[in-house]
């Protein structure tokens, strides 16, 4: 990875920022893990321009990704300058025209973002006028076609959006500790409906040449209590996702959270059904409109993310979470000298029924093609899509020493979300310690072991990691399977950081793994070579 | 002006286009194309059918989906018949099973030049396939692709037999032009029909003796055939002796030979090994 930054030029009346991202594998062949060398040398690389005035902004980012890492889809090749972007602002209202980026509420019906790491960037190429007409209230209205890699979806995605806070706009709510704020969206997509997908010989497919959704929020916050409720709707989207089903879409959530001295809580539980939104019909991560959070933890450990979940946005889910997290003081009988983190989570994601005419109960709705179903709102499908109950202790020992212990136990259904393999049930254990060896010298060691009896066995996973500030960092680590395989994926990186730059240079293997989605799947291959990577901010 | 008042003229300014871009955003809001029940289907005239097609079917026995787009074949050959709908299963890629001498009892249906394949039409996902070449597509689209291209004219017919020439099997092939023809190929595969092999289903469990129709073997004249250029009214011969492997069941066997060019695949037909005929 190669990463350049220039040093900000700034004026009083211009300013200009930029940033250089390059990530460059060299790959090697591999027989044991089953990498193959496709070229001598494969990279991602962006550079981007930001221009800020007064009045104006304006911005571009070139990609080269003529030959990119392995794993994104074959149509992420390529290169070009895919965003352009000029904003006028006055007052505080903003006129953008050119590519954009938005969310409404929480996503449900309209999130365009960028995640290189995964190859998505479902930009806007368009119109968005963003108003602010009085204290607390915020207008939105955009238009524009997608982003699908290389081209722009034909589908145009249109819609608009307002956020009123209460407090702001009702005089005798102002005074007020308790802040309400409440939001709608909605969001329009047309496309022509001439695509022919035919369910006999004589008759195709109708498709809607409008699809609207919308989304209604409203948030409460008073003092160490907050409640965020959402619900959204969409019309009917028949799409290779879905079966081609004629069914409205739904989400609906309700999230709940405490914080006080040291105490935390957090609980929510979310809905869905058929919210599958994409400006083309295609497999893969491309072309979403919208995106439904995970309610599930973010792992970082490399064995506690080694089977991650990701909604199931055709198909439904009912998804619950709950954290629990509490400070114990230092000098206290639980807390020792330096005080103690105790962290609780456990979040569980079931199946919604799909009860067809023919009695039968599918968790999963690709390949069912034109045929419609019922689902209770309160009840659950047949099928658990995941189950993580994982209980995390933070404490320092000595002044130097601070050490994370985490215990997991996960249900992984990888027949839903990969589309074979059966129920993964895994035990996973972390420990995780940092020696401070001197100011400017510090050494982290993780040590991990997943057992199951399921999948390729059990695993285990050892880090070091040795960082001289303010420049140097050096990382060995080591994931291997003890159960089926016997295969080591060892990786050693070294990373320099001066000013706003940052080189990291290293050789190792990763993991073939099977992405899927939407009822097709895609291959992730595995790698094996040299690594560098570059980022630089101006 | 004062920095209050312009700010003050802004704000009027927004509150004005507030109303009206509501009204819009409402306007919009009715823009709403709900479909009646009975109006979800369009019909159309069944296609006329002047040429056969073959349907390239990239799969895997490992791949659950794989299945459905087995089934969208069967469908298709049901309703146009096996000889105007010739299909071929392409275990390949990832999802696929090789055969192992280390495992003799998996029976593995990939093949190095199935692997090839999938790698030159870049397929990334499965199941994927193209029908006639005219692009890689879902299996929801095969029949959409299927009616476009049986009804165009095909400028070349095709004669195939497989029998067994003084105990070599042999296929001959007959193309006779309807229109001139040049820069074309013509490819002669291997296919072996209903082989009981294990296969992942869509509910994720392993069929061990799920039927595996159709499925490609290998190449008999080279991995992408060999060139042919024909007159209108021309007749061209041709044989290809084919070594048989002893893992291949002769009477399951047959041969799909096809003519294509850049634009795709012209004509298609099939042969079953005639056992003891001339």
């Amino acid at each position: 990875m190669v990463s350049l930054s220039l040093s900000a030029q700034t004026s009083s009346d211009l300013t200009l920022s930029g940033s250089i991202q390059s990530d460059i594998l060299l790959p090697q062949t591999d027989k044991t893990i089953g990498a193959v060398k496709t070229d001598d040398v494969l990279t991602n690389t962006y550079a981007d321009l930001l221009a800020q005035s007064k009045y104006v902004d304006a911005g571009i980012r070139l990609e080269y990704l003529e030959h990119p890492l392995p794993g994104f889809e074959k149509d992420f090749e390529g290169w070009g300058v895919p965003h352009f972007w000029v904003k006028g602002k006055l007052g505080n209202n903003e006129l953008t025209v050119g590519t954009f980026y938005e969310q409404f509420g929480s996503g449900f019906i309209l999130r365009t973002y960028e995640e290189r790491s995964l190859g998505i960037d479902n930009s806007l190429l368009g119109g968005r006028l963003t108003l602010k007409p009085a204290d607390g209230v915020v207008m939105k209205v955009l238009s524009g076609k997608q982003r699908h890699y290389w081209k722009w979806n034909k589908s145009l995605i249109s819609g608009a959006d307002a956020e009123v806070s209460l407090n702001d706009v009702i005089p005798s709510l102002q005074q007020r500790s308790t802040r309400l704020t409440v939001g709608g969206s909605w969001v329009n997509k047309y496309e022509s409906n001439d695509d022919k997908v035919y369910v006999d010989y004589t008759h195709r497919i109708h498709f809607p040449k409008f699809v609207n959704a919308w989304d209604v929020r409203a948030n409460v916050t008073s003092g160490v209590w907050n409640v965020l409720a959402e619900y959204a709707q969409k019309t009917a989207d028949p799409s290779f996702a879905n079966g081609y089903v004629f069914k409205r879409g739904s989400a609906a959530m309700l999230s709940g959270s405490y914080t006080d001295k040291g105490l935390s809580i957090l609980l929510q539980a979310k809905r869905s059904e058929n919210m599958s939104s994409k400006s083309d019909d295609v497999v893969g991560i491309s072309s979403a409109i919208n995106h439904l959070p995970a309610f599930t933890q973010d792992q970082t450990y490399a064995l506690a993310a080694l089977y991650p979940y990701a909604t199931q946005l055709a198909d439904g889910e009912w998804a619950y979470q709950a954290e629990l997290g509490y400070n114990f003081k230092r000098k206290t009988a639980i807390g020792g000298r330096y005080g103690m983190n105790l962290r609780l989570n456990y979040s569980y994601v079931r199946a919604i029924p799909h009860r067809f005419a023919d009695g039968k109960d599918r968790s999963k709705l690709a390949g069912v093609t034109f045929v419609d179903y019922s689902s209770p709102f309160f009840k659950w499908g047949a099928d658990t899509y995941y189950q993580d109950l994982n209980v995390q202790l933070t404490r320092r020992l000595t002044r130097d020493f601070r050490l994370n212990l985490m215990y997991m136990n996960q249900r992984y259904n990888k027949t839903v979300i990969e589309g074979e393999g059966g129920m993964i049930h895994s035990d996973i254990i972390v420990a995780d310690g940092k020696y401070q060896l001197s100011k400017k010298t510090a050494l982290r060691g993780e040590l991990q072991y997943l057992s199951t009896k399921n999948d390729e066995g059990d695993w285990a996973f050892g880090l070091l990691e040795l960082s001289l500030v303010p420049h140097w960092m050096v990382t060995v680590s080591d994931m291997w399977n003890c159960g089926d395989t016997d295969t080591h994926y060892y990786q050693g990186l070294v990373t320099y950081n001066i000013g706003s730059h940052r080189l990291q240079a290293g050789y190792g293997r990763t993991r073939a793994g099977f992405n899927c989605s939407g009822g097709v799947c895609r291959y992730v291959p595995a790698q094996r070579g040299f690594t560098l990577s570059y980022n630089y901010n101006f | 002006m004062s920095q209050a008042t312009k700010y003050n003229n802004v704000r009027a300014w927004t509150g004005r286009l507030c109303m009206p871009l509501a009204m819009s955003v409402l306007v919009l809001l009715c823009a709403c194309d709900n479909i009646a029940e009975d109006d979800r289907l369009i019909y159309e005239a069944p296609a006329a059918v002047n040429r056969s097609v073959l349907i390239e079917d990239f799969t895997g026995q490992r791949c659950v989906n794989c299945p459905n787009a087995a089934d969208e074949i069967h469908s298709l050959q049901q309703e146009y018949g096996d000889s105007i709908v010739v299909a071929v299963a392409i275990h390949g890629g990832p999802m696929a099973v090789k055969p192992n001498p280390a495992r003799p009892n998996v029976v593995g249906l990939a093949t190095d030049l199935g692997d090839a394949y999938h790698e030159h039409w870049k397929v990334e996902q499965w199941p994927m396939g193209m029908v006639n070449r005219s692009g890689i597509c879902q299996y929801t689209d095969w029949k959409s692709r299927v009616r476009e291209q049986i009804a165009l004219k095909a400028p070349v017919n095709i004669t195939a037999t497989f029998s067994d020439v003084d105990g070599q099997p042999t296929v001959g092939v007959e193309t006779m032009g309807l229109a001139a023809l040049a820069d074309a190929k013509l490819q002669v595969w291997l296919v072996e029909d209903s082989i009981i092999a294990t296969q992942l289903m869509p509910d994720g469990k392993a069929n061990a003796q799920y039927l595996h129709r159709h499925v490609f073997r290998a190449a008999v004249n080279g991995e992408w055939g060999t060139d042919l250029s024909v007159a209108e009214g021309q007749v061209v011969t041709s044989s290809f002796p084919v070594t048989l492997s002893e893992v291949w069941q002769r009477n399951r066997l047959a041969a799909v030979v096809f003519v294509y060019d850049d634009s795709g695949v012209l004509q298609v037909t099939s042969a079953p090994l005639a056992i003891g005929q001339e």
